[in-house]
């Protein structure tokens, strides 16, 4: 999901057997009038929709569930706009141009979490929930223990994942617009900001389908252009890519080194997905179970789709574009996706995909932010700290407090953290989803003996060990940032 | 649709609950817990055998998703050469084609079971509360 995620042990690889040639002919990194002015039409439109939904935001349902008024189409692009970061889309695309096969495996890890949501934690999630995942533990287990460990474990994978999103933004915008790291990190914060403490989850939500719009649409043309110099046929692009880069590109390569590896890599993504907190609180947006299901089914799709177009824009890339052109823009093959719009499509279509990426990011670090919020203010304040007996227009308050420091604590981490590896965080961020969220959730619904005292002890021992095991191991993303490139830090 | 919490959520401040008949229900089905709780004894056998036709559904989709996915991670981990075997006169791989797979089965799965559960399985749920009335 982060894009820079993938800069990792692969991009390295790719690094050193790319010939670092002079800087290619590009206009990335030069203000782009087509760029500037999609991006404030974005902003503009959906600041109007913060000041239409911030008139419909006065409950803290409405905050954080939008009133559960959303349809199954609204809710599915909705969570197919949380979960396709600007990472799914410029990460696996520069993985794909840089190594080929072994993008995929991220592409396939990041989309099979989806049905194991759908069939094993939607319905007591739907059922027993109000705002939170911690919800559902409390239905049968002593509320404060468990709320304070889920709270925790939300709060960890939030903030990971916000800096992640943030550093990545800032690398990124800095690409891009030519922007300096600091004035982007705190455009996207600031404009987060007012989304969410304005808007809720409503405006949350008209964000993320509009991001989930102009990025399908953007990849999908990107994708039809590239296919029209292939005759249309996606087996024709491979061939060309074998040609230039042996059949290498078309097998497992270097990213998983054991099957050891893999295995782990592969459990990661599927659970972790499954234990993100702020795709578990759209289940609470829409009216209903069956809508609650439909609307799944259609982000699955989705994303789906959306993976199989990243995967024909890498090779695009790779054949189109050459990887030494875009590794000389910036090392790791980040820029794969904006290059080929580029070469494809010219200044103008660049400057388009630019603006959608810049979108796609204040979309996730929206919905990230309102799930930490609600976290803060629902499981915390309300049912730990007042036993739930805090009043409607006191939680929203809170609630509000909660999005203005989580806000600021983005945006100064992401100044602080500006030269920390991506990929590291956003491991972090999975591993700890995986490990504390995720087992929790599914055995207080599937084993009747669980006890509360397990599922703290499951949470701690979660988090706790995936924080401590990354730290003690050497991560791959940091040797391969040994020099790291912009949009590495 | 039993959108507003259910009243659990309030109660579960006091002390933990033992898992009743009506509480799984909750966890498996729609029918919120005091629905499931005013039923008769006919009723309430009925939608706990909904709720384990439901669980069996989603266990056996679970399944073949992992099958599936850990299928081709178990390519990727221990058959690096078979999976960059060459297809399609040299311009596919077994790999590619395996992944691509897997990614049009997770749709697909996932239709199915919302498909079964928003036509049969709501629909009985619904019926048997309207009995209740």
């Amino acid at each position: 999901m982060n894009a820079l995620t993938l800069l990792t042990a692969v991009g390295a690889e790719a690094t050193k057997e790319a010939v670092k040639t002079a800087k290619a002919a590009t206009s990335l990194g030069q203000p782009n009038v087509t760029a500037i002015a999609f991006f404030f039409l974005f902003v503009s439109i959906t600041l109007g929709i913060t000041y239409w939904a911030a008139r419909r935001t006065r409950s803290t349902r409405e905050y954080f569930a939008a009133g559960g008024s959303l349809g199954s189409v609204q809710n599915g692009f909705a969570l197919a706009g949380d979960y396709m970061s600007a990472a799914s889309f410029l990460g696996i695309a520069g993985l794909v141009s840089m190594s080929g096969f072994d993008g995929l495996i991220y592409s396939v890890g990041w989309l099979v979490g989806w049905p194991v949501i759908t069939f094993l934690i939607a319905e007591p999630l739907r059922n027993l929930g109000k705002f939170t995942f911690a919800d559902v533990l409390a239905f049968r287990l002593r509320q404060r223990p468990v709320r304070i460990a889920a709270a925790s474990g939300t709060l960890t994978v939030v903030t990971f994942y916000l800096i992640a999103q943030m550093v990545g933004a800032g690398g990124l915008i800095h690409l891009m617009f030519g922007l300096s790291y600091k004035v982007a990190v705190v455009i996207v914060g600031g404009v987060m900001l007012l989304y969410v403490l304005f808007g809720g989850m409503i405006a949350t939500t008209w964000v993320q389908i509009i991001k989930a719009v102009l990025l399908l649409m953007g990849a999908t043309l990107l994708a039809g252009l590239v296919l029209s110099r292939f005759g249309w046929n996606p087996l024709e692009l491979f061939a060309a890519a074998r040609d230039r880069y042996g059949s290498a590109v078309l097998a497992p390569g270097k990213l998983v080194a054991s099957p050891l590896e893999a295995i782990s890599l592969g459990i990661a993504l599927m659970f972790g997905t499954a234990g993100l907190p702020h795709v578990l609180m759209r289940f609470y947006t829409v009216p209903d179970a069956a809508t609650a299901r439909r609307s799944v089914a259609l982000a699955t799709t989705i994303i789906g789709a959306f993976y199989l177009v990243t995967f024909i824009l890498g090779f695009g890339a790779s054949v189109l574009v050459g990887r030494e052109t875009i590794n000389s823009v910036a090392a790791g093959g980040n820029m794969a996706a904006p290059l080929l719009a580029e070469a494809l499509g010219g200044t103008g279509f660049l400057g388009f995909i630019s603006a959608v990426a810049f979108a796609t990011i204040l979309a996730v670090v929206a919905g990230l932010t309102l799930s930490g919020s609600a976290a803060l203010s629902h499981d915390l304040w309300n049912h730990v700290v007042c036993k739930g007996q805090s009043p409607e227009h006191e939680q929203l308050r809170i609630a509000k407090i909660a999005t203005v420091i989580l806000a600021l604590l983005a945006i100064g981490l992401g100044i602080l953290f500006k030269d920390e590896n991506v990929a590291f965080m956003v491991g972090l961020a999975f591993a700890i989803a995986a490990s504390a969220n995720f087992p929790a959730l599914l055995l207080s619904m599937a084993w009747k003996k669980f006890t509360t005292r397990g599922a703290v002890a499951s949470m701690v021992t979660g988090t706790v060990s995936a924080v401590v095991l990354i730290l003690l191991s050497p991560p791959s993303g940091s040797t391969s940032c040994t020099t790291p490139p912009p949009s590495c830090r | 649709m039993t959108t507003s919490p259910p009243a659990s959520v309030a109660q579960s401040l006091a002390a933990p609950k033992p898992i009743t008949p009506a509480s799984q229900l909750a966890m498996g089905s729609t029918a919120a817990t005091e629905i499931a709780d005013s039923m008769s004894h006919p009723e309430l056998a009925e939608l706990a055998a909904l709720a384990a036709r439901r669980g069996r559904l989603a266990a056996l989709l679970t399944t073949i998703m992992m099958i599936g996915y850990f299928g081709f991670i178990g390519l990727v981990a221990f058959a690096k050469p078979t999976a960059g075997t060459l297809l399609a006169g040299g311009r596919v791989s077994v790999g590619i084609v395996a992944g691509a797979c897997v990614i049009v089965l997770a749709p697909i799965l996932t239709s199915i079971y919302v498909r079964w559960a928003n036509r049969h399985y709501d629909v009985a749920v619904r019926r048997l509360r309207g009995g209740k009335a």
